[in-house]
Order: C-alpha cells, then sequence, then structure tokens
C-alpha cells in the first residue's frame, strides 16, 4: 500500500515540481530540494491527483522531510 | 545542505541581519542607507504606538545566520464592545541566495499560533496567499479588486494603460479632450469639508462605534503617530485627507488619499452607510479639483454598496487581504461589509519600500487647464462601460 504511495508520489515531484528525489527517504529540506512554496504546491498536487487533503496546521512539519514519511502520513488517513 | 531552523522573536539587535535579508529579498527597493533600512524595521516593529511583546515580529535562523523574518505589527480593535488584538503581518521573507527549507512556513505557523484573536495581511502576493492558505488562512475575495473612478478620463485612461512614452505622445491630446469633457454629472455632496486630524478622526471613528461590528480602536495619540507616518511617505504622493460634516455639524466621514499626477491612491474612506455615497462623491470632486487624472482604492466591502452609481471600473491585481482567526465570528465582518478595515488598518502606508529619489517622486497635477468658453456650455456625459 505504502509503496504505491511512494511511487505515485515521485511521479508527482517529478511531473509536477521536476524534482528528482534520490531515494525515497532523502530528507527533502536538508538536501536543499524543497522550499516552502515548492511544499505547499506539492500539496496542492496531493489534493488534485490523489483527493488527500494535508492540512499544514495539523501536522508536524517534520512529517512531510521525505516521501517515505509523507506517504506514511497519507497511508494513515486512509 | 541546511541545519535545523530555529524560530524566535526579533529584538532590536536583529535589526542590522533583518535589513541585509531584506536587501538581498528585495534589491530592487531603495534605501538611502542600510542603517536607515534598519532603523526603519526598529521604529515600525518595535516601537510602534501598539508594540506588544507578546505578538512580536519572528525571524528564523541557522547556522548560517538569519534565513527568513516576518514582520508582525499589533493593532487594538474592537468587536461589538469586546476589545481584541489583531496582528497585522508583513515583510514576509526568506534569504533568496541559499536553501532555507520551509522557514517561511515555520514562519507564519508560529505567527498564527499566537494570542492574537485575528491575524491580518494585506498586500500580499501571490506566493504568501497561498502559504497562509494552506496554514488554515483564507484570502477575502473582495478586497482583492481595486475600484477606479476615472476624474479625466481621458488622461486617466492613459495612465491606467501604462507606458511613459504613450502618457508623452497622448497627454497634451488627453489633457484638451478632459477640458471638454465632462465625465457623468457632478454630484454636490452636501458635505462640508474640513481638515483631517487625529482628533476628527477620533470623533467620526467614535460615532461610528455601533455601526460596525469590527472596528479600530484608536485613540488621538496613536491616531497622530500612524498619520504623521502616512504623510511620510512620498512614494503615491502627497497625502490629502477631510474630515466631512453634515448640515448639523456632525463628523459624517473622512477620506485621506495619495495625490499625484497619474492615478491617485485612497488610504482610507469611511463614513456611516447612509453619508458613504455623499463622502465618496466629497473626495471625487476633492480629487478633482486638485488635478487628478484618476482615484484609486482598494476594494473595501463596507464601501462597496455606496459605490453604486459611481461609474466605477474594477481591477484584479492580485493584492491580498488575508485573514485567519481560531474564531470565525471575527471573519464574518469582512466578508458581509461589518468591517471598518481600510489600508490604514493594514500595512499598505508603511514605508518598507523605501522612498524614491526626489526626481522620481510621484508628479504633481499640472496647472489645471481652463476651460474653452465654449467648452463651457457643452458638457457630454460619458456613460462608461
Amino acid at each position: 500500500m505504502q509503496a504505491s504511495i511512494i511511487d505515485e508520489l515521485s511521479a508527482l515531484f517529478d511531473e509536477a515540481l521536476h524534482i528528482e528525489v534520490p531515494s525515497p527517504d532523502t530528507d527533502l529540506i536538508d538536501s536543499g530540494l524543497l522550499d516552502s512554496l515548492q511544499l505547499v504546491q506539492l500539496l496542492l498536487q496531493i489534493e488534485e491527483r490523489m483527493g488527500k487533503r494535508i492540512a499544514l496546521d495539523e501536522v508536524q512539519l517534520d512529517d512531510l522531510r521525505s516521501v517515505s514519511r509523507l506517504a506514511a502520513l497519507i497511508a494513515q488517513s486512509e | 545542505m541546511i541545519t535545523r531552523l530555529r524560530v524566535r522573536a526579533f529584538t532590536a539587535a536583529d535589526a542590522g541581519a533583518v535589513a541585509a535579508l531584506h536587501a538581498r529579498a528585495y534589491a530592487e527597493r531603495s534605501w538611502p542607507s542600510e542603517a536607515a533600512r534598519a532603523a526603519y524595521f526598529r521604529e515600525l516593529l518595535l516601537h510602534n504606538p501598539w508594540a506588544d511583546a507578546e505578538m512580536p515580529s519572528w525571524v528564523a535562523e541557522d547556522e548560517a545566520g538569519i534565513a527568513g523574518f516576518m514582520g508582525v505589527m499589533t493593532r487594538r480593535m474592537r468587536f461589538a464592545a469586546r476589545p481584541i488584538r489583531v496582528a497585522v503581518a508583513c515583510q514576509l521573507m526568506v534569504d533568496p541566495g541559499r536553501p532555507t527549507g520551509f522557514a517561511a512556513l515555520e514562519l507564519m505557523r508560529r505567527y498564527f499560533a499566537g494570542p492574537q484573536d485575528l491575524s491580518v495581511a494585506d498586500g500580499a502576493n501571490d506566493a504568501a496567499r497561498r502559504c497562509w492558505e494552506a496554514c488554515g488562512g483564507l484570502a477575502s475575495p473582495l478586497h482583492t479588486l481595486h475600484w477606479v473612478r476615472l476624474l479625466r478620463p481621458a488622461r486617466g485612461l492613459l495612465h491606467l494603460a501604462g507606458g511613459r512614452a504613450l502618457n508623452l505622445l497622448g497627454g497634451p491630446f488627453a489633457a484638451l479632450a478632459d477640458a471638454c469633457l465632462r465625465f457623468g454629472p457632478q454630484v454636490k455632496s452636501g458635505l462640508r469639508e474640513e481638515p483631517l486630524e487625529a482628533a476628527g478622526l477620533t470623533e467620526v471613528l467614535q460615532r461610528l462605534r455601533s455601526a460596525f461590528a469590527l472596528r479600530p480602536d484608536y485613540d488621538v495619540w496613536d491616531l497622530e503617530w500612524l498619520l504623521g507616518q502616512a504623510r511620510a511617505k512620498r512614494r503615491h504622493g502627497e497625502l490629502h485627507g477631510a474630515l466631512l460634516r453634515d448640515r448639523g455639524g456632525r463628523a459624517a466621514g473622512w477620506f485621506l488619499y495619495y495625490l499625484n499626477g497619474a492615478v491617485s491612491k485612497v488610504l482610507s474612506v469611511g463614513g456611516g452607510r447612509s453619508e458613504l455615497p455623499g463622502v465618496l462623491e466629497a473626495l471625487f470632486e476633492h480629487a478633482r479639483a486638485r488635478g487628478a487624472a484618476a482615484l484609486e482604492g482598494r476594494l473595501e466591502p463596507h464601501v462597496a454598496p455606496a459605490l453604486k452609481g459611481k461609474r466605477c471600473l474594477l481591477q484584479n491585481r492580485g493584492i491580498s487581504t488575508l485573514l485567519h482567526s481560531r474564531d470565525p465570528a471575527l471573519l464574518v465582518p469582512f466578508l458581509r461589509g461589518d468591517a471598518l478595515f481600510t489600508r490604514l488598518e493594514g500595512e499598505w502606508w508603511t514605508r518598507f519600500n523605501g522612498e524614491p529619489a526626489p526626481a522620481a517622486l510621484p508628479k504633481k497635477p499640472r496647472e489645471l487647464p481652463q476651460k474653452p468658453p465654449a467648452a463651457r456650455k457643452r458638457k457630454v456625459a460619458l456613460t462608461p462601460f
């Protein structure tokens, strides 16, 4: 289940944000791959393509630091 | 690679570093010196009449120094009879020269978590709006629109179309056309003007205290400081204003606007609901008599009904007014025209953008052309749009 979400998220990073993420565990902040505005754009894309709404006022930003943590968050909400 | 961010309250000691960040983030904004820029951050954010240690501005820093900043100015308002604290956000910025991670979002979340009853940002760009909405805030749909009233229609349209060359070439013809045409009937407001001072504005706001659910809670000293700050801003021209009284001598309304030779800009206009149409007519006539080609103002919901029949154009420039509150009841007045919240209550009057060099300041309107006698008789009312 989570593996398919990871695949979907990786495709979304590539197609919508034009960001190539080396691995699902890459820290998106430490590596400088993602900033605030890109994160907001990512969340909009997740909502649009995957039908999952992640409200930033309800989550820890650390839960969004990598594709695998993001996938876990989405899987939890299913 | 970036290290972990720490978000903490802005202090006077940070002003130099924040000014340097501002210079990097907004390179086009002109300040005579970095020291002057830093002094302005200190003056506005730490020494304004409402400065409140519980609602500070915020810096995000890492090992490399300050990576982001969010300015906060507190305002006192009233919601019905209840005093509330409003935190007006301004100058959200991150260092454009290095990775800053989620600094903007961290700053915004810290700001929203403050003790204020209401958070407001006006003049927000699209990026700030998206971050704000993602953090649970909303953008007021009406405030995004701006009304424009052409006072000298040919010249006004030239300025709206933009372009220096177009104005140089078309200016004389437009002036001639405006001398011959009248843009719609001139309506007398029936209100008496007097110079707008802090005491007069306090008087009219006091009279309107039961007319608006949400309204500013100023005293004379607050307004003296605020009007002084607004007067010091020259980017849009010279500040003009008037207090308006009805025939019985009652304070009925006011207006404040920056007069220039292009599109003059309204800072604040208000009054009782039944008096606002007359206040707007007085504003138009005041600006027209001083040579303004057009007037522009933000479409504030309390003014919207009074604009009916005033022959205004609407523009959407993608500049948003953003709202956030844990108590949704505080947002309702903004949407239904029950909030007295003008640009004076936000951050639009500030000078964080710096001021242009004297030679680049907006031109005053030229000497008013005398109408030829024949033109005086020939009143042609344009039916706009």
